[in-house]
């Protein structure tokens, strides 16, 4: 299963904070997501923390974190 | 455009009003510019930061109070009796807008009043109180004693008993929540005898062009609310960034030594979410991010994630409630508390490692309270945690500084740094200490090579400090809507103009950046003399020679010699010395000539 965190603003757009799929070939992360198409310049995404991007193709036990842009406390 | 700056002699109890014309806005704004200047031109080396001969200054600019979005902070500036440099913090409060309706920009107090007093300033009109019943009292109740006295229309700042018992790191505070000056201000205005300060003013601040710039401010209002970031900020705040950071292995968690923090999600910003009773903010913002909950004791509090994450997590502490609590009493006493967190976190591990034989463990919310209120009033061993935790350690042992998580003695806000070198370079170059305000990377880390300790990172960094450090200080205006909901910085170009009938573009800003973190880097070199060097921005060893063991970054540790070539690389790029000193070159081009003679009495420039 490709496990999603989904955090901040991003979670709005997409109606989840956190979800399995099962994604058994590569598919763009954007192709796999639920709700609204996430704007790329709005968002971080990380898979299996190292920096990717909305179009990273995922599958099998894949870990993504998508979070905005953020400044801190 | 002139600045008007009120200058208050607390010893002699008189006032003077001094004219400072546009050629200061011209090169040092406002706030933490001007603050700056005035410490560096009048505080001299060596002077005691707890005695008559340090002043405080509390100082807006010239956007301060104005129709401008997140306007409402001032700054307030001396020598801190905590790092024993330059020393500042700003504050959202009524205090700003009222100060610039008095006809005034800043404040500079000076001396030291004989007995406990409260000045109020009323337009041009400057009155010393007797304060000998608010001394004593913790802020909540100072503030409506004020209110009481001087009806609700004054915008004031205050100290608690922390400021009046000269704790290292007391805050000066306002409203209920609202605190500036991590520092030690508080402490400063505690020297001082200074209870209070009060602002009632029935005058405009100056507009240059008063048409446009309301004219403009309601389409930049609503740039902001219009942001698609808008909704999830006016949710949550900056509370999200419990779990980010949670997500990322950068929380604080119990004095430092995780990242990751099993109760995590009891005190993130979904479970605040599920607590929230209202929002609180700052004057002027239309993205007012303190969130209120009820605490333990059912009183409300206003939460946001540095107190979180360091009253909390760093505690080992997962009940958001409590935390509320723990807030709460820092507030009442002026504490400030990210070092409060911290100090009370370095106890914890001190009596878990047995170097204290105080019952106080991680997790230990009765513990934590008690020790809160120990140091505020400087009882057992809080009275040597009240000097911070590298003035502790030293006392204490054992290697102990090494986990004394501070830098220039200002304990570290709550981002743990592992796995972040450029996290860490940009907390060791802070200008006051170990603090995140001015430049925070992680975001932008995590998504650039995040284990590297690249020129790229450096690049941020100073992009960052320049106009977070520099611009929004001085101005001064809050820096969260530029990144938080994507604020177009070319606002403050046509702003800054309409306030000041001065056109100044983001490379004059950038400049001004520039020109104030080499100041306040003189300012702490001629105070440390020979004893200035470029560990000063080091990190302390914990991030060096430990390192995570849970979690996805098991194992993470910093670098130390990739650290210090990174550090170098940064001081090349602002044109300081290898010991990170300005250069008589860079001091010359930034027009700070005037500090060059005394920096050359130990440095070679
Ligand atoms: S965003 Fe928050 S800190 Fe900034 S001005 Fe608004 S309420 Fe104050």
């Amino acid at each position: 299963m490709v496990s999603f965190k989904i955090l901040g603003s991003a979670s709005e757009a997409v109606g989840e904070t956190e979800l399995e799929i099962e994604v058994n070939e590569n598919k763009p992360i954007r192709e796999i997501l639920p709700g609204e198409p996430l704007k790329d310049e709005l968002y971080i995404v990380l898979v299996n923390g190292e920096s990717a991007d909305l179009d990273t193709p995922v599958s099998g036990e894949a870990k993504v974190v998508i979070l905005p842009w953020t400044s801190g406390g | 455009m002139k600045l008007r700056l009120l200058r208050v002699d607390l010893s002699a109890r008189n006032s003077e009003v001094e004219e400072l014309d546009q050629s200061v806005i011209e090169k040092y704004v406002g706030g933490r510019g001007l603050s700056s200047k005035l410490i560096w031109d009048e505080v001299e080396k060596g002077t005691d930061p707890l005695g008559p001969g340090n002043k405080l200054v509390m100082a807006g600019g010239p956007l301060t109070g104005l129709p401008v979005p997140s306007s409402g902070k001032m700054v307030m500036a001396a020598k801190s009796p905590h790092t024993m440099g330059y020393g500042d913090g700003n504050i959202g409060t009524q205090a700003s807008v009222q100060l610039r309706k008095t006809g005034h920009d800043a404040v500079l107090f000076e001396g030291i009043s004989e007995d406990p007093v409260w000045v109020h300033v009323d337009d041009d009109e400057v009155v010393f109180k007797d304060a000998s019943d608010l001394w004593g009292k913790d802020t909540y109740q100072k503030e409506d004693m004020l209110y009481e006295k001087a009806g609700k229309n004054i915008g004031a700042v205050m100290i608690g008993p922390a400021g009046e018992n000269l704790v290292k790191y007391a805050t000066i505070m306002s409203e209920r929540g609202r605190a500036g000056g991590r520092t030690g201000m508080g402490a400063v205005m505690g020297s001082k005898k200074l209870a209070a300060v009060s602002f009632n003013g029935t005058q405009t601040p100056y507009m240059e062009d008063e048409q446009r710039l309301r004219d403009m401010a309601g389409d930049a209002y609503q740039e902001i609310s219009d942001s698609e970031d808008y909704n999830f900020w006016m949710r949550q705040g900056t509370m999200l960034a419990v779990q980010l950071c949670n997500t990322n292995s950068t929380l604080p968690v119990r004095n430092f030594s995780e990242g990751i923090f099993e109760d995590a999600e009891r005190v993130d910003g979904k479970a605040m979410e599920s607590m929230k009773e209202g929002k609180k903010g700052c004057p002027n913002c239309n993205m007012q991010c303190g969130n209120m909950i009820m605490d333990a004791e059912d009183e409300e509090i206003e939460l946001d994630y540095e107190n979180v994450a360091m009253l909390g997590p760093n505690l080992g502490i997962g009940n958001l409630r409590q935390v509320g609590v723990l807030n709460k009493l820092c507030d009442q006493y002026g504490l400030d508390t990210i070092s409060g967190g911290s100090s009370v976190a370095f106890a914890m591990e001190a009596a878990q490692k047995g170097l204290i034989e105080e019952d106080i463990e991680f997790g230990d919310y009765e513990g934590a309270k008690q020790l809160l209120e120990d140091i505020s009033l400087r009882r057992g061993i809080g009275d040597q945690l009240a000097e911070g935790t590298k003035r502790t350690a030293k006392q204490w042992g054992n290697e102990s500084e090494g986990w004394a998580m501070q830098i220039k003695n200002l304990e570290i806000s709550a981002y743990n740094c592992y796995s972040l070198p450029g996290m860490a370079l940009a907390f060791g170059t802070s200008p006051i200490g170990g603090h995140h305000k001015d430049s925070w990377v992680i975001a932008w880390e995590l998504e650039n090579d995040r284990s590297s300790y690249s020129d790229g990172k450096i690049e941020e960094i100073l992009n960052q400090q320049r106009k977070r450090g520099g611009a929004f200080e001085s101005f001064t205006t809050c820096r969260l809507p530029w990144i938080e909901v994507g604020f177009n910085l070319d606002w403050y170009e046509k702003m800054f103009e309409a306030a000041t009938g001065i056109s100044q573009t983001w490379d004059d800003f950038d400049q001004l950046g520039d020109r104030i973190y080499a100041l306040v880097r003189s300012i702490f070199a001629r105070e440390y003399g020979k004893n200035w060097s470029n560990a000063m921005d080091v990190p302390p060893d914990r991030w060096f020679d430990e390192e995570l063991t849970e979690g996805e970054h098991a194992g993470a540790s910093l670098d130390r010699e990739r650290f210090m070539d990174m550090l170098k690389r940064y001081y090349d790029r602002r044109g300081w010395t290898d010991q990170g000193v300005p250069s008589s070159e860079t001091l010359k081009e930034l027009g700070l000539d005037f500090v060059i003679p005394e920096l050359e009495e130990n440095f070679d420039l």
